[in-house]
């Protein structure tokens, strides 16, 4: 199991660093539709980095199978409910606002 | 999986407390109710730490899930009365003047009394818990409770006596066993109670879907389920929602399916697999595709029905016939139980989107954003900006 958690070990912290960064996108951006950005995108690969060091570690296919199945719903219904907040935001009549 | 303090444990306590003050003390409801859910979010993984999955499946979908539908559902007009009253909604500055304008007239001590009160409990029920033993201790042999169901330390002889009936109760999932065998009299109460709430939802409800647009119900007594197409045709197009409820809405009902049947082994089981069927129609409700569950038609009204119905009757056959009331006889039992879970499911799944029907607003295809949509029946650019700003906090 070593060497896989080697491959392991960097997947989950790169993984964790891109959480950190759709949050500080989160906090930092400057209108919904920037934010939305950083959520969906960084997150979504977080969370596939995450799942796959996870996976590596947990070293049953079943396990990882379920795993790589939990990113893809994630995927689906993430980017709909970034598309539904958009949509609202844009018929709400919120402009986007630029530079951060 | 053991019970013991580590970090995350520390983490998710602390994040516990800071998410319920955060709820109590949001500016505004849209804000209290997001804190909510993550909430109910954080609540399902400590369960999950407690060895508790049963609960976790549950506190996820219904605590989280569709309390937190039904919340923002809720608070949906609140906002729309509160923009018509003129009230502006909170910039990035001004925190202080609008919680001074909605403060009732209220006496002074009562939020330090009521806050010392919650303090002392608090300290006391810590203080009990920390001075009781755990499962492994009060028993002889420490290894009794491991070998029941692997649920680690509840503190008594009860997970003993459940892992030694165990075998005789039909189920080997001991949360399935005690709530469908050991106390199946208990769960069939909690059904009656959810069936008294969907009809009081709806004797709230019924009154005003019958003066309002939607007069059509009343027409179509005997209606099918589904929208026709020119009606659905005529709703706001919201084909990502819908394309994704095409997808999902049979992935979840196979879940559910799968659930239930998991329920007498694993973590699963009547409410589980209701939550999840909630949840499909919650999601075709939202994307239009089906009409809200109200009184009129006869599906509806079976659904919520045939769970406790047919619990009772599986009561009363045993008490005529059988051992007692409730009592199953050791061959039936695994079968009863499926047989008892199966109608539960579609009971609870028919009374939770019954709850939530009640509170979404008749006719709006985007019910999922409706804090949002709601400040657009003002217009004026202050509802913009509220809204913009409760993102940005």
């Amino acid at each position: 199991m070593r060497p896989l958690d080697l491959l392991a070990l960097p997947c989950l912290i790169v993984g964790a660093a891109f959480f950190l960064a759709g949050t500080a996108g989160l906090l930092r951006f400057p209108d919904v539709y920037a934010r939305l950005h950083a959520l969906t995108k960084a997150d979504n690969l977080g969370l596939g980095l995450v799942a796959l060091g996870l996976a590596l570690h947990g070293a049953s296919w079943l396990g990882a199978a379920k795993l790589l199945l939990v990113w893809l719903l994630v995927i689906l219904s993430s980017t709909t409910a970034c598309h539904l907040v958009a949509r609202a935001a844009y018929r709400m009549g919120i402009e986007p606002r630029g530079r951060i | 999986m053991t019970v013991g303090i580590g970090l995350l444990d520390l983490l998710l306590s602390l994040a516990l407390v800071g998410l319920a003050m955060q709820v109590l003390a949001a500016r505004e409801p849209f804000q209290a109710v997001v804190f909510f859910i993550t909430l109910g979010l954080v609540m399902a993984i400590v369960w999950g730490r407690l060895a508790a999955p049963d609960i976790a499946l549950a506190e996820a979908a219904i605590g989280a899930g569709l309390t937190g539908a039904l919340l923002l559902n809720a608070i949906g007009p609140l906002s729309r009365r509160g923009a018509r009253s003129g009230r502006n909604a909170p910039s990035d500055r001004e925190v202080q003047p609008p919680r001074a304008a909605h403060k009732r007239a209220r006496p002074d001590g009562w939020p330090r009394l009521a806050t010392a009160l919650i303090v002392v409990l608090g300290l006391a029920v810590t203080a009990y818990l920390v001075r009781l033993p755990t499962g492994s201790e009060r028993v002889e042999g420490a290894s009794a409770p491991q070998e029941g169901g692997e649920r680690a330390g509840p503190s008594g002889t009860m997970a003993l006596t459940v892992a030694e009936s165990l075998s005789a109760s039909g189920a080997s999932n001991p949360v399935t066993a005690v709530l469908l065998n050991f106390r199946g009299y208990d769960t069939l109460l909690e059904v009656g109670v959810l069936l008294l709430a969907a009809v009081g939802a709806w004797s709230v409800v019924a009154q005003d879907s019958r003066h309002g647009a939607r007069g059509d119900n009343a027409a179509m007594g005997q209606a099918a389920l589904v929208e026709p197409a020119q009606r659905q045709a005529d709703r706001r197009a919201e084909p990502v929602l819908t394309a994704l409820v095409h997808l999902l809405t049979p992935v979840m009902v196979l879940v559910a399916a799968w659930l239930l049947w998991q329920g007498a082994k694993a973590p699963g089981g009547a409410f589980q697999a209701a939550a999840m069927l909630c949840g499909a129609a919650v999601l075709n409700r939202a994307a239009g595709l089906i009409r809200p569950a109200l009184p009129e038609g006869p599906l509806m009204r079976w659904a919520l029905v045939v769970g406790p119905f047919g619990f009772l009757l599986v009561g009363l056959v045993l008490l005529v016939v059988g051992d007692g009331f409730l009592t199953y006889p050791k061959d039936w039992a695994a079968i009863l139980i499926l047989a008892i879970e199966a109608v539960l499911t579609l009971s609870i799944a028919a009374a939770l989107f019954a709850l939530y029907s009640a509170v979404a607003p008749a006719g709006a295809a985007g019910s999922a954003g409706a804090a949002p949509s709601a400040a657009r029946v003002d217009g004026t650019p202050t509802a913009g900006h509220g809204g913009d700003s409760t993102t940005s906090r």
